[in-house]
């Protein structure tokens, strides 16, 4: 987790592997050119924000801000507790979503995972400090109803930020939830639900009631890639769709010139800086998330 | 009727405004705002805050008791062992005129006795004098109230809040003053928080004690703060 340290070079701009696996050739993000910063702005509703100026960290800070995070463990990666895996589905924008929603929910938490997410490991903290893992194909679902070809960035943010997420089938710990189903129509894993594909049709009855418990509360909108880069300093997961494929930037890599993202595929890789220039602008951050009454309780039950 | 009339003595008891006629926004006002009960040991806050006042002055009925002036007397902290009820003058001056006001508040029941016949006991010491017990508060939930357009989260103070999770499990959390539950409401668990960090202003960490304010510190940004605010 040091940003500083070398990397492996073939983990860097790595080619959509929903392309690459897709037996249909259809990539997860569906890049239609409507992911405009207005359009975004417009789909969160009253959760839209303008980047706080407090917010900013001039470029030549960064490197300083870096070792600070690395030291005290405080960038994005670190509020996470899994993987997801997609594998080979088209759900890649919504495990994007969810990586930022429950850093966003953990760090509002005060909870901190040292190693960030883990293979096929499950922290004994993530239940203790309450760690709730949403389900991705509760978005999903709406967004793109036949399962497979993808969604983009607006769709699914505009249905979280009106309805929230669903809670997983495997949590944590036990929370009561009433409604939750599996994340994932693919590979799933230690960490995440797998199951046959549910439309939101046969979600369970009064799911609502539960969703409205996590919803993203602000969401910020970078207006150059410098200010995305500041948002990961500022501990802020961005998420991006960009060649065919939805990522969270998690990490940024001074030394290297790179921005690490937990992708949904197990493992975690990497975007250039050539990449983060060119796809900034489809870009949000989950700044908040809506807050329990009772952290015990995450729904009131 | 006595209920009533029991009732109508104590609101008027606690909320005695003595004040020179023909006030106006320019004249001194005397404003006290805290609970009218809090339980045994508890330490909480008399906030002045809302007074018009250049200087103030606070007096403590019965005396022998001391208390806490903090912020150029702006608030006072307070905490009794012994139960009963107390009162808090507050005199203040601004601009040749002054205002005073009084706060009576109870030190709560004590706490649940013991069934009346125990059972039987086994042999012990012969008794002794009975032990003197200090008061004591039970930190249990410390949260940093702030406003992200205004300031950014110091990485120091996650990592203090994050040791105050793992190390004491106090429920140590960040709350962005404008955040709501899933009703958008603002959580039931911070909205004592929320209060007494606005009333101190953005951003602040405040330590409860159940419902009860125990410390708030204001723009916390090291690590010893956070560490130092549940003590």
């Amino acid at each position: 987790m040091n940003s500083f340290a070398p990397i492996d070079p073939a983990l860097v701009d790595v080619p959509s592997p929903q392309i690459a696996n897709s037996p249909d050739g259809f990539s997860g993000y569906i890049d239609d050119g409507g992911d405009t910063i207005d359009a975004l702005k417009d789909c969160c509703g009253g959760a839209s924000r303008d980047f706080p100026q407090a917010l900013w960290i001039e470029p030549k800070d960064w490197a300083e801000k870096a070792r600070e995070n690395d030291e005290n463990k405080t960038w994005p990666m670190n509020f996470i507790d899994r993987y997801t895996n997609q594998n080979p589905t088209h759900e890649c924008t919504c495990h994007s979503l969810t990586r930022a929603a429950e850093g966003a929910r953990n760090r509002q938490r005060g909870i901190i995972f040292p190693e960030g997410p883990v293979k096929d490991f499950r922290y004994p903290e993530s239940a203790e400090f309450d760690s709730v893992w949403l389900a991705p194909n509760s978005i999903y679902a709406e967004a793109n109803p036949r399962q497979w070809g993808g969604a983009n960035v607006r769709q699914v943010l505009e249905i979280a930020c009106r309805r929230g997420f669903l809670p997983e089938t495997i949590q944590p710990r036990d929370y009561g939830f009433k409604h939750a189903i599996p994340g994932t129509t693919g590979k799933g894993g230690k960490n995440q639900a797998r199951g046959p594909w549910l439309p939101v049709s046969i979600f369970p009855e009064g799911w609502q009631d539960t969703g409205k418990w996590f919803r993203p509360d602000e969401v910020i909108f970078p207006e150059s890639w410098e200010q995305a880069v500041c948002l990961v300093l500022q501990g802020m997961f961005v998420c991006v769709g960009r060649s065919g494929h939805a990522i969270p930037w998690g990490q940024w890599n001074h030394a290297e010139g790179v921005m690490a993202y937990p992708d949904s595929y197990d493992v975690t890789r990497y975007d250039s800086v050539r990449t983060v220039k060119s796809a900034w602008q489809g870009s949000f951050a989950i700044a908040s998330m809506t807050v329990p009454d009772d952290w015990k309780h995450p729904t009131g039950e | 009727m006595s209920l009533v009339l029991h009732g109508l003595y104590v609101a008027v008891f606690t909320a005695t405004t003595f004040q020179l006629p023909a006030a106006s926004a320019q004249d001194a006002k005397a404003v006290i705002t805290a609970p009218a009960a809090v339980g045994i040991g508890d330490l909480f806050v008399l906030d002045g805050t809302q007074s018009q006042a250049d200087a103030l002055q606070w007096t403590l009925f019965p005396t022998g008791k001391t208390f806490l002036p903090v912020e150029d007397n702006k608030r006072v902290v307070f905490s009794s062992g012994t139960p009963g009820t107390y009162t808090f003058i507050l005199s203040v001056a601004k601009g040749g005129t002054v205002s005073v006001t009084t706060h009576s508040f109870t030190v709560g029941q004590p706490g649940p006795q013991p069934p009346p016949n125990p059972g039987p006991q086994p042999p012990g010491p012969a008794p002794g004098p009975a032990p003197v017990v200090p008061p004591t508060t039970k930190v249990t939930a410390a949260t940093y109230v702030y406003e992200k357009d205004a300031t950014p989260i110091p990485s120091l103070v996650m990592v203090g809040l994050n040791k105050l999770n793992r190390e004491l499990k106090i429920v140590a959390t960040i709350h962005e003053v404008d955040s709501t539950d899933g009703t958008d409401q603002i959580p039931e668990q911070h909205k004592v928080s929320v209060a007494a960090a606005k009333s101190a202003g953005l951003p602040a960490l405040v330590v409860m004690s159940g419902q009860v304010v125990f410390k708030v510190v204001k723009n916390p940004s090291t690590l010893a703060q956070i560490t130092e605010a549940v003590k």
